[in-house]
């Protein structure tokens, strides 16, 4: 799901080389180097921009941008990775502490920086494979062109983004520690109690609970679904009344690993009471349960349309039925009719489900990780001391 | 008149002048500290989405496109009546310019947030000119609904401050201190917030929170940095965790008299390098010029604003943009000093008819916390 980018990115910028060691990246680069040979490629340009896709980079080297500008990595076939980022070198220092291979370069101008360095280190002309350098700004883009000349290019937009679908069990790791907060956001929803309550104010405190929890980046949309139309959006100064619905879009990132969450709620005046009904809750069951490996996606896609009803899958049309999550929240496979895509264990994808009844739209999300025996739900709340 | 009739009137003089078919103002979604938000600005709203655009004929019809599709409902609340969303933002874009007959020369603002994948096709249309000088003189002077922001984002940071000043303690985790910060300037109302920190005995930058816990002796600075409505305002302070050594009272003094003299030079008409410059010669005069440059520091302060962030994203000795009024410029002798580590000590200001008016009333000197 789109949400507002932040300008930096404020939470905790931590790399822990337990949970995610630098063998795990030397591995990933093992394999890009091996689809490379495969490809017939010499040298891989990544270029991700913003602080939603950066993926296909930090799958290499775990470096993150910290402000929403760009990123040029170039991969050749031997020797380490150098990552040019948009910024000043006064902050290369911290940032390679969060850095597990290559150099880091700060540039001006990415395109015209990376081409100088591979001039001088004689790594083009050859065969180049770009990944995402057409969401370049266009000035960039031409230039990096230019400087290619003679250069063989080939596409290889799918090269890593082929190897993120499916989790390795560190990354799902990961990403069960970013569901683990969303877990903590929504029973700390449900159990505190709000004399008057604003958008802004739940917004400040989510985000104080998340970035207590270690959230390096958190993101939230709000619905006033009681309301005959309705979309998402960001927090408004705007109050939230007795009997409002109001369905929550939550989204953590913890270590570079994002995990989604929605939930609906109607406020009591004092409370959050969660909509979520026994017959929301089977359907969505039904839903997890058909998440099995071995299954088309588009095929899924057919059966939840059928779970969800007419309505259901109306309302939830213009967010999507969900999506691969990692280091992004929209990663492939996408869950729509017109997937290739057939489910395998080790994908983890957000799921979405709504529904409508006589107070109005419920919507219910959850990150989950396909199994044999389905999707298991990774955003689930704390266990309560007595269920211990 | 009001002063979106007024936003509009103007564009459409300077298409005019520019002898354009008429106008793309192009958003990549993003809000950054060192760049203006064109789209934003003109259209008053603040675009979610990767891609999006407004379509300004010279005729004066206006066409707000805004990616994803659900966001168009929230993006309505800008003046611009035809708002519409997309799911194909380029091809959109592309049957926009030939519904309204742009098939000429049209101007392009934002254009270096403008992916190649949009620009090819629509280059295929139109010839696209830069025209980023017509919102940037546009929005050169501030609107009044613009203050307000200014004033209200001032208000706020010092709310930031004194979070941070009433949490640091030791034991508490950097990412505990942004926490605490970030809730009391969101629940006060900013939209977004930009904080750097760093802590120990000897600091050599900020950067964003860690894990480490905050130790007796520590010294913390920190850039505070909320957001309203795209406006930035900056507050550098430093805290003492216990009283510092005598030295770091001294070279803090010394910044605090960089902070002046460089202050004092601001007026309308001055070439902004002057306020540099006047830093710069108090921090040299003390011995640490080598200091005042890079590696070790790139900018002197740079403006803010959600249109037009001049005198411009970088403010050194070497910039020539003049100060204008009603420009609001962020001016920070932060500084590494050998015998101290880095310090943070730097005010936001909005240049006046014969000067400045400091913005936030956080005093600004070196804070020491008993503990």
């Amino acid at each position: 799901m789109k949400t507002m980018q932040p300008a930096l990115k404020n939470g905790r910028n931590v790399w822990d080389t337990i949970a995610m060691p630098r063998e795990e990246f030397e591995a990933r680069i093992d394999h890009v180097r091996s689809a490379m040979r495969e490809r017939g490629i010499d040298l891989l340009l990544v270029h991700t921009r913003g602080l939603d896709d950066y993926g296909d980079a930090t799958y290499l080297t775990n470096f993150i941008i910290r402000l929403p500008r760009g990123i040029l990595l170039a991969l050749p076939l031997t020797g380490e990775p150098v990552t040019f980022f948009e910024g000043a070198s006064r902050g290369i220092p911290s940032l390679k502490l969060t850095a597990s291979a290559g150099d880091l370069k700060a540039a001006n101008d990415l395109a015209k920086d990376c081409a100088k360095y591979l001039k001088e280190k004689k790594l083009v002309p050859s065969s180049v494979g770009l990944a995402g350098v057409k969401q370049m700004p266009y000035q960039q883009y031409q230039t990096l062109m230019a400087d290619l000349d003679g250069c063989a290019l080939k596409d290889a937009s799918d090269l890593i983004a082929g190897l993120r679908r499916i989790k390795s069990a560190r990354e799902s790791d990961q990403v069960r520690r970013s569901s683990r907060i969303l877990g903590k956001l929504i029973a700390y929803l449900k159990e505190s109690r709000f004399d008057k309550l604003n958008e802004r104010r739940v917004e400040a405190l989510l985000y104080k609970e998340a970035r207590l929890e270690g959230a390096e980046d958190f993101r939230v949309l709000i619905g006033k679904a009681s309301m005959a139309t309705w979309a998402f959006r960001p927090i408004d100064d705007l109050p939230i009344h007795a009997g409002d619905r109001v369905v929550f879009y939550m989204a953590v990132e913890f270590e570079r690993y994002w995990a989604e969450a929605m939930r609906t709620f109607s406020f009591t005046g004092s409370i959050l009471a969660e909509e979520k009904t026994d017959d929301i809750s089977s359907r969505y069951e039904a839903l997890c349960n058909g998440l099995k490996p071995g299954k088309k996606v588009s095929a899924f896609v057919d059966e939840a349309s059928v779970v969800m009803g007419a309505e259901g899958t109306k309302l939830l049309e213009p967010y999507g039925l969900g999506s691969g999550v990692g280091l992004g929240l929209c990663e492939a496979p996408l869950l729509v009719n017109e997937s290739t895509d057939t489910l395998a264990e080790g994908m983890l994808v957000s799921l979405r489900m709504a529904t409508m009844d006589h107070g109005g739209c419920t919507m219910l999300g959850n990150t989950v990780c396909v199994t044999a025996g389905g999707g298991v739900i990774l955003t689930v709340e704390p266990p309560k001391p007595e269920e211990r | 008149m009001g002063e979106k009739n007024r936003k509009l009137e103007k564009v459409l003089d300077l298409i005019g002048q520019k002898g354009f078919d008429g106008l793309v103002i192009y958003s990549s979604g993003t809000c950054s500290i060192l760049g203006p938000s064109y789209l934003h600005y003109f259209a008053e709203a603040r675009p979610l989405g990767r891609r999006n655009g407004a379509v300004v004929t010279r005729h004066g019809k206006v066409t707000l496109l805004v990616e994803p599709a659900w966001d168009a409902g929230r993006m309505a609340a800008s003046w611009v009546e035809d708002v519409q969303g997309t799911s194909s933002f380029p091809d959109e874009l592309v049957r926009v310019l030939d519904e309204e007959g742009l098939t000429g020369t049209v101007g392009l603002v934002g254009g270096r947030e403008m992916a190649e994948e949009v620009y090819e096709k629509i280059a295929e249309k139109v010839t696209l000119e830069p025209a980023d000088g017509i919102i940037e003189s546009l929005a050169r002077e501030k609107t009044p609904l613009e203050m307000e922001h200014v004033y209200r984002a001032s208000r706020i940071a010092d709310i930031g401050f004194e979070a941070f000043l009433r949490e640091a303690r030791p034991g508490m985790k950097e990412t505990e201190i942004v926490a605490e910060m970030e809730y009391a300037m969101r629940a006060e109302g900013a939209d977004d917030i930009f904080i750097l920190i760093s802590s120990g005995p000897h600091n050599y930058e900020m950067h964003e929170p860690t894990d480490r816990r905050l130790r007796q002796g520590d010294i913390i600075i920190g850039e505070i940095t909320p957001v309203c409505e795209g406006q930035f305002i900056q507050l550098c302070r430093t805290v003492a965790l216990g009283l510092p050594a005598p030295v770091v009272f001294e070279k803090y003094r010394m910044l605090l008299h960089a902070l002046d003299e460089s202050l004092s030079v601001i007026r309308p008409g001055v070439e902004s390098s002057a306020m540099s410059r006047a830093m710069n010669r108090v921090i040299s005069e003390a011995g640490y010029g080598k200091y005042c440059y890079p590696p070790y520091m790139r900018a002197r302060g740079h403006g803010f604003g959600v249109g037009s962030i001049a005198p411009g994203g970088v403010i050194d000795d070497e910039t020539k943009t003049p100060f204008e009024r009603l420009q609001v410029v962020v001016v920070h002798p932060n500084q590494y000093i050998p015998e101290t580590g880095y310090l943070a000590c730097g005010e936001t200001v909005l240049v006046s008819s014969n000067g400045i008016e400091r913005l936030a009333a956080t005093e600004t000197k070196l804070y020491v916390k008993e503990v």
